[in-house]
Formats: C-alpha cells, sequence, structure tokens
C-alpha cells in the first residue's frame, strides 16, 4: 500500500507533537494527558480537513476530465462511423465464428447486398470469394495466424449478388477484445475491376500498336534499303546521304517499338530465356561492333578490355546483348567527352561486366530510381529529350530474369559505372 | 527456274520481296491465308514465305495445313511476320516450319540470301 504525503506528513506531525508534549509535560498526570489528547486530536482533525478538501477538489477534477474524455471519444466514435458509411471501400466486420456482424453501405455497393441481408449470415455462404490456387480467399484468410500471413493484403474475385464477378483487393486485421476470448476480424475490401481493365488495356495497346507499327516500319525500312542497293536505278551521293539520314531515324523508331514490345512481354510475364554456354568475347565484339560508330561520331574513345577468350556465361546470348546493348548506348549518349569503357571479369561464381563512362552522372538521389519505367533524370532530359526510360528498365528486368544484378556507382558530372553480375554457369 | 510463293496482306510487302527474287526465281503471291494455302496446292512451289496475322487463315493455321496435306508437306516453309520470335517462333517449329525471320529485322537482301541458301 501506498502511503500519500499529506497521510506522512500527518502523521510525522502528530508523532512530533506527541513527543513534545511529553517532553514537556510529563504524560502521567491526567491534566497534561488531557492536554496531549487534545493538541494532538486538534492537529490531526486539521491535517484531515485539509486533507479531504485536497480529495474533494482532486475528484471534482477527475470527473471534469472523464466527461472531456467521454466528449472525445463519442466525437472520435463518429468520425469512425462517418467513415464507416461513407467510405467508398467496403467494410467487413466478422465475429470469430465468420458471422458477418457489421458490413458498411461501401460493402453493399460493391456486393450488391443490403446490410440487412448481410448481418448474422456466414460470410462464407453469402459472400463468394475465388481466386487463382497461389491465393488465399476471403474470408477464411482474416482469421490465418499473422506469422503464416505476412502480407495481410489479398486479391480476389467475388461474386456479388447479381451474378456478376468483379475483382476485389482487401486488406484485414484482427480486433481483439482485451479481457475477453473474443477475435473479431476486420476486412477492407476495395473494387478493382476497373483498374484491373485499364491496365490489361494498357498492355493491349502498347501490343497492338508496337506490332502494328512494325508492318508499316519494315516497309518503309525494305524500300530504303533498295533504293540504297540501286534498284530504283543509281543513286547520288546527295540521295544517299539524305538517305542515310532517313535510315538512322528509322532505326530509331524500330528501337522504340522494339522497346515497347520488350516491356509489354515483360509485364505479360512472357519472357522466355534460352539459355546457354555463351563466349563473353563473343558478346563484348558485337557490343564493340555495334557501338563503334556512335563513340566514333561522338568524338568519344569506346575502350574495352580484353576478356579471357573462354570465359563463358551462362546465359540467352541475345537477351544478354539486348541488355548490354541499351546500358552502352545510354553511356554513350550521356557523355560529351572523354571514353567509355567495357570489361568484364569472372569474380566468384560470376561474370561481372563493368560499362564504365565519363558522362553526366546520376545525382545520389536519383540513383536508386534508375531502372524504374519511364523515368529519367533532369540531367538525362537536359542532354537529351528523345529518351524513352525504358531501356535500363528492360536491361535490369533481363538481368534479373538471369539471376543476375545490376548496381550503378555514380558521381554527377564525373561518369558513371553499371555493373552487370551474372551466374557463371548453370549449377 | 524454282518457284517462291509469298503469303503477306500487305501488297507493298509482297511487291518489295518480288523485287529481290524475281530475277533468279520465279515468283508468286497470295493476300490471305486461304488463298496461300490453295496456291500452294495448285502451283507446288519449291519454298513458301508466310506472314502470320492475316484475314481469314492465320500463318500458323496455314501451316498446319500444308504440312497436313501430302501434296505439301514437303515444302519448306519459312515464317516471316512482325511478331516477335519469342511470341510464336517455337510453335512455327513445332508444326515443322523451316526458319522464322521477323520483318522489321530482316531487309530484302538478306531475303534474297536466305532463299538461295535453302533453294541451293
Amino acid at each position: 500500500m501506498r502511503i500519500s504525503f499529506w497521510e506522512a506528513a500527518t502523521w510525522s506531525v502528530v508523532i512530533l507533537m506527541t513527543l513534545i508534549v511529553v517532553s514537556f509535560f510529563p504524560w502521567y498526570t491526567a491534566e497534561n494527558l488531557l492536554r496531549y489528547i487534545f493538541a494532538t486530536s486538534g492537529v490531526a482533525a486539521i491535517f484531515w480537513y485539509l486533507k479531504s478538501r485536497r480529495l474533494y477538489r482532486e475528484s471534482q477534477e477527475k470527473t471534469l476530465e472523464i466527461a472531456q474524455k467521454q466528449k472525445e471519444i463519442s466525437a472520435h466514435q463518429k468520425t469512425i462511423s462517418l467513415i464507416f458509411d461513407n467510405s467508398a471501400d467496403g467494410i467487413l466486420i466478422l465475429d470469430n465464428d465468420q458471422i458477418i456482424t457489421d458490413f458498411s453501405p461501401g460493402l453493399e455497393k460493391i456486393t450488391g447486398y443490403s446490410k440487412n441481408e448481410a448481418i448474422g449470415k456466414n460470410a462464407q455462404e453469402l459472400l463468394k470469394f475465388s481466386g487463382d490456387n497461389s491465393n488465399s480467399l476471403l474470408p477464411d484468410a482474416m482469421f490465418i495466424s499473422r506469422s503464416l500471413h505476412k502480407k495481410p493484403y489479398i486479391r480476389n474475385t467475388l461474386m456479388t449478388k447479381q451474378g456478376r464477378e468483379i475483382d476485389v483487393e482487401a486488406s484485414y486485421t484482427l480486433i481483439s477484445d482485451p479481457g475477453k476470448n473474443n477475435i473479431s476480424g476486420m476486412a477492407i475490401i476495395r473494387d478493382i475491376t476497373y483498374e484491373n481493365e485499364l491496365v490489361r488495356r494498357d498492355k493491349e495497346f502498347i501490343a497492338i500498336t508496337s506490332h502494328q507499327l512494325n508492318t508499316p516500319l519494315s516497309i518503309i525500312q525494305g524500300y530504303v534499303s533498295l533504293i540504297k542497293e540501286g534498284k530504283a536505278g543509281k543513286v547520288t551521293e546527295t540521295q544517299m546521304n539524305y538517305i542515310n539520314e532517313i535510315v538512322s531515324a528509322l532505326k530509331k523508331m524500330i528501337d522504340l517499338t522494339n522497346n515497347l514490345l520488350s516491356i509489354s512481354r515483360i509485364e505479360q510475364n512472357k519472357i522466355k530465356l534460352e539459355k546457354s554456354d555463351v563466349n563473353v568475347a563473343e558478346i563484348i565484339k558485337k557490343i564493340m561492333d555495334t557501338f563503334g560508330s556512335f563513340a566514333k561520331k561522338k568524338n568519344i574513345d569506346l575502350i574495352c578490355m580484353q576478356p579471357k577468350k573462354d570465359l563463358l556465361v551462362y546465359a540467352d546470348q541475345e537477351k544478354l546483348i539486348q541488355a548490354l546493348s541499351n546500358i552502352t548506348s545510354n553511356a554513350i549518349k550521356y557523355t560529351q567527352k572523354g571514353k567509355v569503357e567495357l570489361s568484364v571479369n569472372r569474380e566468384a561464381g560470376n561474370i561481372v561486366f563493368q560499362i564504365k563512362d565519363s558522362g553526366i552522372g546520376i545525382a545520389p538521389e536519383e540513383i536508386e530510381r534508375i531502372g524504374e519505367k519511364f523515368y529519367r533524370t533532369q540531367q538525362a532530359i537536359d542532354a537529351d529529350h528523345q529518351g524513352t526510360g525504358l531501356g535500363v528498365f528492360i536491361a535490369k528486368t533481363i538481368i534479373e530474369k538471369h539471376g543476375g544484378t545490376l548496381a550503378i556507382r555514380s558521381v554527377l558530372n564525373k561518369g558513371t559505372t553499371f555493373v552487370v553480375s551474372l551466374p557463371a554457369t548453370n549449377y | 527456274m524454282k518457284k517462291v510463293l509469298i503469303v503477306d496482306d500487305e501488297e507493298a510487302i509482297l511487291k518489295m520481296y518480288s523485287v529481290v527474287l524475281q530475277d533468279e526465281f520465279e515468283v508468286i503471291t497470295a493476300h490471305n491465308g486461304n488463298e496461300g494455302f490453295e496456291t500452294a496446292k495448285r502451283e507446288k512451289p519449291d519454298l513458301i514465305y508466310l506472314d502470320i496475322i492475316m484475314p481469314q487463315l492465320n500463318g500458323l493455321d496455314v501451316l498446319g495445313k500444308l504440312k497436313d496435306d501430302k501434296e505439301t508437306t514437303t515444302i519448306p516453309v519459312v515464317l516471316l511476320t512482325n511478331l516477335p520470335k519469342e511470341a510464336s517462333a517455337d510453335k512455327a517449329k513445332a508444326l515443322g516450319a523451316a526458319d522464322y525471320f521477323v520483318k522489321v529485322e530482316t531487309e530484302p537482301s538478306k531475303i534474297a540470301e536466305i532463299t538461295k541458301q535453302i533453294l541451293g
């Protein structure tokens, strides 16, 4: 038991008074005994009075405080019920037998069932959730132990009252009542049918457009090459210069549609790797051949450290060349003077390609965003308006598909090094 | 003179590849899948270039029919399309295609080379 300050003070004074009285007046005479009793009870009475006054004041303060708290709680409850009633996302509350105990207006709109129809029903019987095998389903998912279920967030398909299948996304949590054994579950359910449809249309649009673009592009390219080869008569030097301009613009368009096609395949998860043991020196040679003239045109030295002739990497040759080409092409594009160096080494079980430039560099805060789809740094936009922000994204995806990594080191205005690390063999 | 059939719904494509082949080969053309199959049966070409996305019958279906038909099963068929290799090359090979090329990566002169290689 704790003794309050006031109690301790009271009893100390009483004991002190007793000692004083006893030391001045011997207690064994009847008169002194009476004096002693009066004195001590007087002091005690004063202190008790003071104490009870303080207690009264304190209890009044507490009452006010409780009233204030109650006001706050009811305001908070009002806010919660406003959220519950007005949220476009549906809110579902179940007891631990999965019986519906609350059903928000948002959920009425999503599912087509009214609150009256829903309350008291078993959630599993009323709401038909489905999904592919890898997905856990509502409402069971809500009660699966947290440790097993890292992310309390799933996507399911839900059959509405009208028999329409909609895509839903749900986040959920368990609500435990302290002191009782009751555990209820709450799920916030969002209709994502429209979002999914937009994503699907977006993917389809890219796939169709890039294919449709390729047809006219292949016709332009074909006829230009016929003219170039003299199939339409002798070509003058000026004509040839003009044709070369067409060819180089055409190449840009073809690269762009190819990038868009790659993106659409990446997004539809249709990228397939045909891996084999590929000679690293050959890959480097192909890259040097492709970009030699581009670097020369920009007056940049494209240097390569010759790798060992028997160095092999287990990879899809075509795709690896595409990834390294995208990085090398950027290195040259974003370097105004100086050099671009290619090197490759075996480090432990990995083949490590490095593409180092002396170009515009990347600000530290932007490094981690490099490789996001369509992301371009401000420096890159200033240096070249025509980029798409797809090259590194595609390269990164290809590298990661191989089980490899892409790391970037950069100093603004000094240069950037892209480090591509791939497992050397298939074991 | 050996006979090459090109099947494509784009007139410009037919003309473009004909230009590089017509000096050394007899070039015949068809504008859709059905016409392509009928022409192949009738003309018995030595080599067929086949597009994939075409009206009526798509190139892969034409390929299947050509390989199922006794009269045309031995004719080498090369797919020449703008669908990326990843999308259909495996399927085409499984159906018996001799090769697969993406148009935008294959200039007409390359087609001339390929034809010479196959027909000797």
